[in-house]
């Protein structure tokens, strides 16, 4: 593989001298570059927006971001609607490395009273279902959920149809494997290009089934299934992922390889540090936040809503 | 893992018959500058591309 620095006028003179064909599909490519992305859910993607997580599990990687009380879930959904989150994303299954999965009685039970809490709210949110079973998708649908998010990308065909038909917004992520064995040696050519093709085709299907692509946003699905060097090469290549021309998500949030990048500078050192905690790892989350920012990255999923959109306020009036 | 090597020329012209062409625009603010293009109708701008290039197995 190699990679040469060219201006997009360079880069559209060269195709044009070689064919018609290999101009034709250059601007194709510039043009998914540069088209305005239409509204997800009616969200205004010309602008960053954040989705703040609220996980209704025992066993989430991050234990304060665990909800199992109605005092808990209107607190930190207060908090996080009044710190300008756009998005709530509920979830009822723990998808860290390893997690085992729940039953599907077990997931309704968890996030269906939560999300009909939450639907008696006014205001402008939508709530988003972190759900891979299309039963439990099917029974939150009736109770109003306004988008799905699937660690699987909807790898079923039922599930394929179920969105079709209900011409329902998706978030579709990346994962090698399953969370049980997902960090078990995962293998890639090179993953931007590898999970760029994923997408490719992912989107290529859902469109031929019937769902809008102005329905569909991406997620590279950091620490899923990746090394430190492919969750390294994903965040350094995030703008490839506009060429798809639909909105990206990314999620970083106190994931494990922001405690892999300081326990190694640490080393380098020559300083002894085993171990850094989720609740250590807040100033990592918030520098991943600002770069994906800078990447034009649509969606920011975090559990902390306050701290990155004042991130993005302090960076915005610096950079714009 | 492959290695991204970077050079001053492309293997061959964009998405010709040989090799696979991908492109990542390296971003910019629109406050440095006029003459970039908007990426997705958002908030960052581009002028410049790192074209990512591979040959094909055929």
């Amino acid at each position: 593989m190699i990679e040469v620095q060219l201006s997009t006028q360079e880069f559209l003179k060269v195709a044009k001298n070689h064919s018609n064909t290999s101009l034709t599909e250059a601007e194709f490519q510039i043009n998914n570059l540069v088209n305005k992305r239409l509204p997800f859910a009616k969200l205004d993607m010309s602008k960053p927006h954040i989705m703040g997580i609220i996980n209704i599990t025992p066993d989430s990687f991050y234990k304060n971001s665990q909800i199992n009380n109605l005092n808990k879930l209107k607190k930190s959904f207060n908090e996080m609607i009044n710190n300008g989150a756009s998005i709530i994303d509920i979830g009822g299954e723990s998808s860290r490395p390893g997690a085992e999965k729940v039953s599907i009685v077990e997931e309704k039970k968890r996030v269906i009273d939560p999300i009909k809490h939450l639907k008696n709210y006014k205001g402008d949110f939508l709530i988003s279902l972190d759900s891979r079973n299309l039963s439990t998708m099917k029974t939150c649908n009736k109770i109003g959920v306004d988008i799905y998010n699937d660690i699987t990308a909807f790898k079923e065909r039922n599930k394929i149809e179920f969105i079709s038909k209900t011409a329902s917004p998706v978030i579709i992520m990346h994962m090698q494997k399953e969370p049980t064995n997902m960090q078990i040696n995962p293998k890639y050519t090179f993953a931007p290009i590898d999970i760029y093709k994923f997408f490719s085709k992912k989107i290529y299907k859902l469109t031929e089934a019937g769902v809008k692509k102005s329905n569909i946003v991406i997620d590279p699905g950091i620490g899923f299934g990746k090394t430190l060097s492919d969750n390294l090469n994903l965040l350094k290549y995030l703008p490839l992922f506009h060429g798809l021309g639909v909105p990206i998500l990314i999620g970083a949030s106190r994931k494990s390889l922001i405690a892999e990048l300081t326990i190694h500078d640490y080393k380098l050192r020559g300083k002894n540090k085993k171990k850094i905690i989720p609740s250590k790892r807040l100033s990592g989350s918030l520098a991943f936040a600002i770069h994906a920012n800078m990447c034009g990255v649509q969606i920011l999923r975090t559990h902390d809503v306050f701290e990155t959109n004042q991130a993005l306020i302090c960076q915005k009036l610096l950079h714009l | 893992m492959a290695f991204v090597k970077k050079t001053r020329y492309l293997l061959a012209p964009p998405y010709c018959r040989s090799v696979k062409t991908f492109i990542c625009p390296i971003l910019s603010s629109p406050s440095e500058g006029s003459d970039g293009l908007k990426l997705a109708g958002g908030w960052r701008c581009f002028k410049n591309l790192r074209v990512l290039q591979k040959k094909k197995i055929i």
